[in-house]
């Protein structure tokens, strides 16, 4: 079995869209998160398993006497967001994910809650390919849009990643750039001069 | 007229080991030591990233008339991003940091030095062609 970083299809996909500079920029990222050790421990960890046993983990059904395998993916899981690029937008309205956690069951359907105020339904037969079908285990939906009036779903399972610590330096923060509506209001415009007190000559 | 008592240039990949020695913190205040280690290892690295020329990073360096390195800023453009998608134009200022020595200090002349080096981060910010990028986005360091 070859595992590779979920990076890789977001540098193919902003290469498809012309963005050969921050698609070189993910693989980059891509490249250096498969040779590091997360990475190496999760090949390892699932190397160790029967290879069926490895497969249900591959499509999300991680077994709950795994805890060294879950936090392991988890690790990765927050780093890979980390590296996701935060100044490119790869959902477009034709292209949605809603990802949330599985609040109420019913015999047909699954009730799942991004947060508060943001819910949606899925068929119960969905969330349980997806191997969540239980209240509180996590769903993603992936949507891509076919015409105005329809679109492929699939659902995908999902796991809880704590929130990584906050770092304001450097590129690999999405949080650093992320901005309300309220934001975009302020913000609108064209912005005032900056005020430069003292007048400084820069040399190359 | 005289002469100014500081200095200002680019930083240059050959800065490495300069600011590598840099120190701007004090001990006892985490989210400054933060920022000094950020400015020690990875400044550099940031400034010249091949793959992020696209957001134009720029590294200043001030000195004192002595050849002193008394401040540090750096800044990129950036695009926010709201979660419905609309984008605004933006500088980020990635740091701006003085030696302890210069904390506080003003030249001679009467010019702060914590102006000079914000001045000659304004006016590098100002100097692009695209006013847009004047709105200023400052991410705060977390005192954890």
């Amino acid at each position: 079995m070859t595992i590779f970083s979920s990076l890789n299809v977001v540098a193919a996909r902003l290469a498809r869209r012309g963005d050969a500079s921050a698609a070189e920029r993910v693989a980059s990222a891509a490249a250096s998160l498969e040779s590091g050790e997360e990475f190496a421990g999760l090949r390892r960890l699932l190397s160790a398993l029967p290879s069926h046993e490895a497969e249900r983990v591959v499509a999300g059904d991680l077994p709950a006497d795994r805890a060294p395998l879950a936090e392991m993916i988890r690790a990765l899981a927050n780093h890979t967001e980390q590296a996701r690029p935060g100044d490119i937008m790869l959902t477009s309205p034709a292209e949605v994910i809603f990802a949330g956690q599985i609040a109420e069951l019913t015999d047909a359907l699954v009730v799942l809650v991004q947060a508060p105020g943001s819910t949606t339904i899925v068929p119960r037969w969905m969330a349980n390919a997806a191997h969540r079908d239980q209240v509180g285990e996590f769903l993603a939906l992936v949507a891509d849009q076919i015409d105005g009036a329809s679109a492929v779903v699939e659902a995908v399972p999902a796991i809880d990643v704590p929130a990584a610590r906050f770092s304001p330096f450097g590129r690999g923060d999405n949080r650093a750039t992320a901005i309300t509506a309220d934001d975009v209001r302020l913000l609108s415009g064209e912005p005032e001069p900056l005020r430069i007190l003292i007048p400084v000559t820069i040399e190359e | 007229m005289t002469e100014p008592e500081w200095h200002i240039r680019q930083g240059n990949p050959g800065d490495r080991e300069l600011l590598r020695s840099f120190a701007c913190a004090n001990s006892s205040a985490t989210w400054q030591c933060e920022v000094e280690r950020y400015i020690q290892v990875q400044l550099i690295d940031w400034a010249f990233d091949p793959h992020a020329a696209e957001a134009d990073p720029r590294l200043l360096l001030g000195f004192s008339t002595s050849g002193e390195l008394f401040g540090v800023a750096a800044h990129e453009k950036v695009r926010l991003r709201e979660g419905n998608g609309a984008v605004v134009h933006a500088t980020k200022i990635e740091v701006v940091a003085l030696a302890p020595k210069w904390q506080g200090r003003s030249f001679s002349e009467g010019s702060r030095i914590s102006d000079v080096l914000m001045s000659a981060l304004l006016a590098d910010i100002s100097a692009r062609p695209d006013a847009s990028y004047r709105r200023l986005v400052t991410p705060r360091a977390q005192s954890s």
